[in-house]
């Protein structure tokens, strides 16, 4: 189903100047509504927040990716509002990544394990950053994960959207539950706090598909089933035909109590000695 | 990690002085047992014995913020600021981050130090965090903590001190929630009481499993673990990988327990008995010295009792020294060789009582020996 873009070309336009070309990214979804523009030359995206699902939230995304400067994460030039008869909107516009997401890479076919391993260390270095940067992602998913220019051993994390500081207090009241439940850690599913050990979590569960072609969980369900708990404390697993040190450290990093789970250095350091 | 392994002296209010000198006998041959203070008694008498032992070994003030929940005394009020509940108990982070300032300003002044060196850590207060009342107030320690130990801290090694009830590690969920919560904190080490309302020797398997997940959830991630007044169910807690535990003179330095009636209450006349594990009364040691194969000890304490009668002093000091050797044996060894070690030792108790006749060992009461035996 098409909804309408609550913001159009011409506001755009006339609040952050004219652009050489603009046209949507995908459907409006979540909090956002993207653009991809060029401006003298080079190619950015344009995200409007037109729906604000928990206060502070875009300020901490800005927040966030301000603290970063790595070729792992997606970087951002600026931000402001958009003035329209309806309102203000808040936007942030950062780099363009080419290369499509994971999501659409996993649907063409399935790495091979000299891919898998630079796609996940990669990723893993990603989220060690972030982790030292004191931020939680709290959202990874095949389609926050971009492959710069298709290539496997670059993958570029997007959407900090509802990410989390941790040095700052936290604003959000538990139980809070929020993300995309396939990828979500027991401990997020419980709507307790979300930590750096939630997103390896997510790492493990998007290893494992990338791995296997298909969703260590998930059955096509659209919704979490009532057996979704006792899956997931089955633990994750990866096909046979894999490296054995690929599923000795899913084995951890799928651990479902999130203390035992290695942080994103420590995985690194597994990965890289065993794989 | 800047703690000695091993072994611990508490401190408490009735026989300070006695156990700093104990400190210092022990510590012949190079192997003298750090001292955990506590805030008790007058604080000149506690800055005196610190400095003490503090120019001599290691030492860290254990800041006790659980007394804030107990009834206060105007001594403790005057004298150790963060006790005082002057403005009540604190409800949210900035509150408890304040509390703790006060208490890590205390460790490192000269109140305490008095010209010898500051603790050999530094420790964030608790209060007794109940699992009745929810994880909020877990959530606002620990972030208070971290936000304490680096506004203080001032770059010294500063350990979140953690005080819970048995509820926290016998729930799966509140186990979960504290785990995740000290683990994701990344402190270099936790400080983590646990209060019962039964005395040692452990028996609760929930309870001794959450332990066992505590301990090893840090020590996984690399977070030290000292369980002060844990006596020997830290010594079990060593094979898990704990850095440390303690036990002193007094009879309550050798357990937490929950203020009110407990059960399974000893005669004031008893010995620890190395080769059950555990505290039996005089008359029953005595019976067990008579059978067979019974490892007498050769302690000095235990040389001087077998001379006489019961001597409660010398009884207290011969646990001390079993517990400094067995806690010295482990201190260099991996979580493996301490597990080895400890399996051995509680195998061969095992013996020893299967062995006993039935009287003796019904009265010997040891079958908490197979449950920490299946915990290795």
């Amino acid at each position: 189903m098409n909804v309408p873009r609550v913001v159009g070309v011409g506001e755009i336009q006339a609040s952050l100047g004219p652009f050489e070309e603009i046209a949507p990214i995908g459907g409006p979804s979540g909090s956002g509504e993207c653009w991809r523009v060029r401006v003298n030359g080079q190619i950015h995206v344009v995200k409007i927040i037109v729906r604000e699902h928990e206060p502070g939230r875009f300020e901490r995304e800005v927040a966030a990716l301000g603290r970063l400067n790595s070729p792992r994460v997606m970087r951002v030039f600026h931000t402001g509002e958009i003035v329209t008869p309806a309102g203000r909107f808040p936007y942030l516009e950062s780099e363009f990544v080419p290369g499509g997401s994971l999501f659409e890479h996993l649907r063409r076919g399935v790495p091979t394990d000299v891919d898998l391993r630079a796609f996940l260390l990669e990723l893993l270095r990603g989220l060690a950053e972030l982790d030292t940067s004191l931020i939680v992602h709290r959202d990874l998913k095949p389609e926050n994960i971009i492959l710069r220019d298709g290539n496997w051993g670059h993958p570029v994390v997007i959407d900090l959207g509802i990410c989390r500081l941790v040095d700052q207090t936290p604003f959000t009241v538990y139980p809070w539950a929020m993300g995309t439940w396939p990828y979500m850690a027991p401990e997020q599913l419980r709507a307790e706090r979300a930590t750096h050990r939630s997103d390896i979590w997510a790492a493990t569960v998007i290893a494992a598909e990338a791995a296997a072609g298909a969703h260590p969980f998930r059955r096509g369900e659209r919704a979490p089933p009532p057996d979704w708990d006792q899956r997931l404390r089955a633990g994750v697993t990866i096909p046979g035909s894999r490296p054995a040190g690929l599923r000795d450290w899913a084995l951890r990093a799928g651990n479902y109590r999130a203390y035992r789970r290695p942080t994103a250095a420590r995985s690194i350091e597994l990965l890289e000695g065993g794989w | 990690m800047t703690i000695v392994p091993g072994f611990w002296l508490q401190y408490t209010f009735q026989g300070a002085d006695e156990l700093v000198a104990l400190a210092d006998v022990l510590g012949r041959g190079n192997s003298r047992p750090g001292i955990v203070f506590t805030p008790t008694g007058a604080p000149e008498r506690l800055a005196r014995l610190y400095n003490h032992a503090r120019r001599r070994g290691e030492a860290f003030l254990d800041p006790s913020g659980f007394l804030l929940d107990r009834p206060p005394s105007a001594q403790r009020r005057t004298n150790y600021p963060w006790l005082e509940q002057a403005y009540g108990r604190p409800v949210d982070v900035a509150g408890w981050t304040r509390w703790m300032e006060r208490s890590l300003e205390h460790q490192l002044s000269d109140d305490l130090c008095s010209g010898a060196a500051r603790p050999s850590i530094l420790v964030t207060p608790c209060p007794l965090l109940r699992a009745a009342a929810g994880t909020e107030e877990l959530y606002a320690v620990v972030d208070a903590a971290v936000a304490a130990s680096t506004a203080v801290g001032r770059g010294r090694e500063c350990w979140i001190g953690i005080v819970v009830d048995r509820d926290f590690l016998r729930q799966e969920d509140h186990l979960t929630k504290l785990a995740d919560a000290l683990v994701n904190s990344s402190p270099p080490g936790v400080v983590f009481r646990c209060f019962q309302p039964e005395l040692a020797p452990l028996t609760d398997r929930r309870v001794l499993e959450g332990f066992r997940e505590v301990v090893e959830g840090c020590v996984g991630a690399g977070i030290g673990v000292s369980l002060p007044n844990s006596g020997w169910l830290g010594w079990l807690a060593m094979a898990w990988g704990a850095t440390g535990f303690s036990g002193g003179l007094s009879k309550s330095s050798w357990f937490d327990r929950m203020p009110g009636p407990m059960a399974n209450v000893l005669r004031r006349d008893t010995i620890f008995e190395r080769q059950l594990l555990r505290h039996v009364p005089w008359p029953l040691h005595r019976l067990l010295t008579e059978i067979r194969g019974y490892d007498r000890c050769t302690c000095s304490s235990c040389a001087a009792m077998a001379v006489g009668a019961f001597d409660a002093t010398l009884a207290k000091t011969h646990q001390i020294r079993a517990a400094h050797a067995y806690g010295r044996a482990l201190r260099q060894q991996n979580v493996v060789a301490r597990r080895r070690r400890l399996r051995f030792q509680i195998e061969a108790a095992i013996d020893f009582r299967n062995g006993l006749p039935l009287p003796l060992r019904a009265r010997a009461d040891a079958g908490f020996l197979d449950t920490w035996l299946s915990l290795l």
